[in-house]
Parts: structure tokens; sequence; C-alpha cells
């Protein structure tokens, strides 16, 4: 037999198992490795709100949930995704709006406190009830990042440089909308979330 | 013939002009939009127009908006009751974004990246003539310069 063809022969012996080997694997997933099809409610994660309150994502079970992140002392892209978050929450019906939740959620782990966050919302003419700002440990803030699709780096003068990204989970947790960037119209997102409301009132 | 085409010419020149000087295009005011943090400014931070008056910002420098105090935007109210609130949205260097002022009164605005830092502007317009007032509010239109 040509060398070619015996090499080729000893690949596939080799390759094979392997291939078998990896399909038989368990495919349970980890609690900390969640996908886009799974939902972020599987997360463990803390987070505390402008008022003092801890809260998982696994609270808001049944009803929808606008997110974004942010931080208190950007002077950049912030203040105009904020804007249009309120914007896409303004869209909805007011009956609607008191049936979503909006998790608003800042990279500053330093200097985001609750307590900052509570002056922030404020200042915002946010805080209202089912508006949660909300600050947790690093670790958590980078996991929610990664898993929301939001890329972050902190600078060297404490701001940070981000993507901006307004996220829509549905009743149980998944990502259903992705809203990127600062313009845009807001209107067919605003319909799925009043979508996502009548489904959960059926 | 020549004569009638000649004068059939004529009186079409002297119709266009008539109508050329008896629509008068609004007054268009330039107002920059500058800096890039704490620096960031309207120049000239106020303008007084005549109503019906359009303001082309223009920005020259950093990412700005200009944004109405008006409880839309979660502000307190800082324009006329009547005029219909405004937000240009993300503007950035190159960018030139219209306003027409249509009511009479004082417009407050601000830029939502630099309000803490002082960057706000105002518009007074008054009526150049003592004529009914418009119910018609502000229009708005945004030109990207390419």
């Amino acid at each position: 037999m040509k060398f070619f063809e015996k090499t080729f022969l000893t690949a596939l012996l080799l390759l094979i198992p392997m291939v078998l080997s990896a399909q038989n694997q368990d495919k349970s997933l980890d609690a900390l490795h969640v996908t886009h099809e799974q939902s972020l409610h599987q997360m463990t994660a803390t987070w505390t709100n402008q008022n003092g309150t801890d809260l998982q994502l696994l609270d808001f079970e049944g009803q929808p949930v606008i997110v974004v992140m942010f931080y208190g002392q950007c002077t950049g892209s912030c203040p105009v995704l904020m804007q249009r978050t309120w914007n896409l929450y303004k869209e909805l019906s007011e009956n609607n709006q008191s049936n979503v939740q909006v998790l608003a959620v800042s990279f500053d782990y330093k200097n985001d406190t609750p307590e900052a966050l509570k002056s922030y919302a404020t200042y915002e003419q946010l805080d209202l009830p089912n508006w949660h700002f909300v600050t947790a440990k690093h670790s958590s803030i980078r996991e929610l990042a990664m898993l929301l699709g939001v890329q972050y780096r902190e600078r060297s003068d404490g701001h940070f440089e981000h993507t901006n990204l307004i996220t829509v989970l549905d009743n149980h947790g998944r990502i259903t909308e992705r809203i990127e960037g600062l313009s845009g119209n807001l209107n067919s997102s605003a319909q799925k979330i009043e979508q996502l409301i009548i489904e959960n009132i059926q | 013939m020549k004569n009638l085409i000649a004068h059939i010419v004529f009186i079409l020149i002297l119709a266009s002009s008539a109508l050329g000087f008896s629509a008068q295009e609004p007054d268009t005011v330039k107002v920059y939009v500058l800096g890039t943090h704490d620096d960031s400014r309207f120049q000239p931070a106020t303008v007084e127009v005549n109503t019906g008056s359009v303001i082309k910002f223009m920005v020259k420098q950093g990412m700005h908006t200009v944004t109405a105090y008006h409880p839309d935007n979660r502000r307190e109210l800082g324009i006329p009751a009547d005029a219909e609130s405004f937000d240009s949205g993300m503007l950035v260097v190159g960018d030139a974004w219209y306003l027409t002022v249509k009511i009479d009164g004082e417009y407050n605005y601000f830029c939502l990246p630099h309000e803490r830092m002082g960057h706000k502007g105002k518009i007074i317009a008054r009526q150049e003539q003592h004529n009914a007032s418009s119910t018609k509010s502000v229009t708005q239109q945004k030109r990207i310069n390419q």
C-alpha cells in the first residue's frame, strides 16, 4: 500500500474513536454556562438595586425584562442609551408598563453603589417601582455581559468603553430581542414586549 | 406670433418674480455644538429668533444631543406648553440637526451626555409682527453630512 494511503487509514482509525467519544460526552450545562437558547434565570448571581434590595433574575419569572448595561459617570453614550430604554418603555401602553421589568446593570462595580444608583435614578426620574438599577460582584457583571453579548472594558481613568445594547428577555429569561446601537425605530420591539405580556396573561 | 410669445414669457417672468418676493424663506440661525467633555457648549448658548425660524445645530466636536426640557425627556417643562418635545438623538461630528420653532416662547434644551456639566441652551422665539399664533408646534429634521 502506498505511504499516503497508509497514513490516511491510520488517521481515520485514530479519528473515528475521538469523534464517537465526543458525541457521547455529557451534554448537561454547568450552572454558570448558559447559551442564548437557555434562560438567563439560571444565573445564580445576586444583584442589589438602588433601594438596597437583593434580587436574582429568577425573581422576574413570568414577566418580560428589558436589560441595559451602563454606568453612572458615563458622559458618552450611556445617557442616550438610557433615553432609548425609556423610549422603549414609553412605547408600551400604561397598563403594559406595569407588567414589564427594567434591569439597568452598572459596569462600575466600584463607584455605582446602591446609594449612587439611587441618586442616579432619582436625577433621571427613573426611580420607578419596576426599574432596577443594580450592582453586583465584578464577576457577575462580567458574566452577564458575556451572556448578553455586551463587550466592555475599564479604562485607566475609571471610565468604560462598551457596546450599546438593549436586550429583551422573554417571560422565562430567554433572549428574545437585541436592540443594538443608539438609533432606530423601537416600535417593533415594543410590540414584541406587548405580545409577551399578552402570552403571560393568557 | 413672436410678439405674443414674447409677451407671454415676459408675463411669466414677472409672475414668478412676484411669487419669489412674496414667499419669504424662514430665517436660519446656526448654533454650533462644541466640546468633548466639561468644555461642551452650544455656541451661541442663547439665540433670539423670529417665530418660524429654523435653528441649524452643527456638531463640530464630540458627541451630543439637542434635547428639550420636557417631561417626555424626564425633565421639568422648559418649552412652551403647546410645543412638542424634541430630542435629536446622538449627533456626532459633521452632523447637522434642524429645529423649527413655530410657537412664541422660550425653549430650554440640553445635551443628554453633558447636562451635568452645564451643556444647556435656550431659544427665544418671538413673532416679528402681531399675527395670530400658529397652532402648530415644532418640526424637526435631521440631516447627516456624509
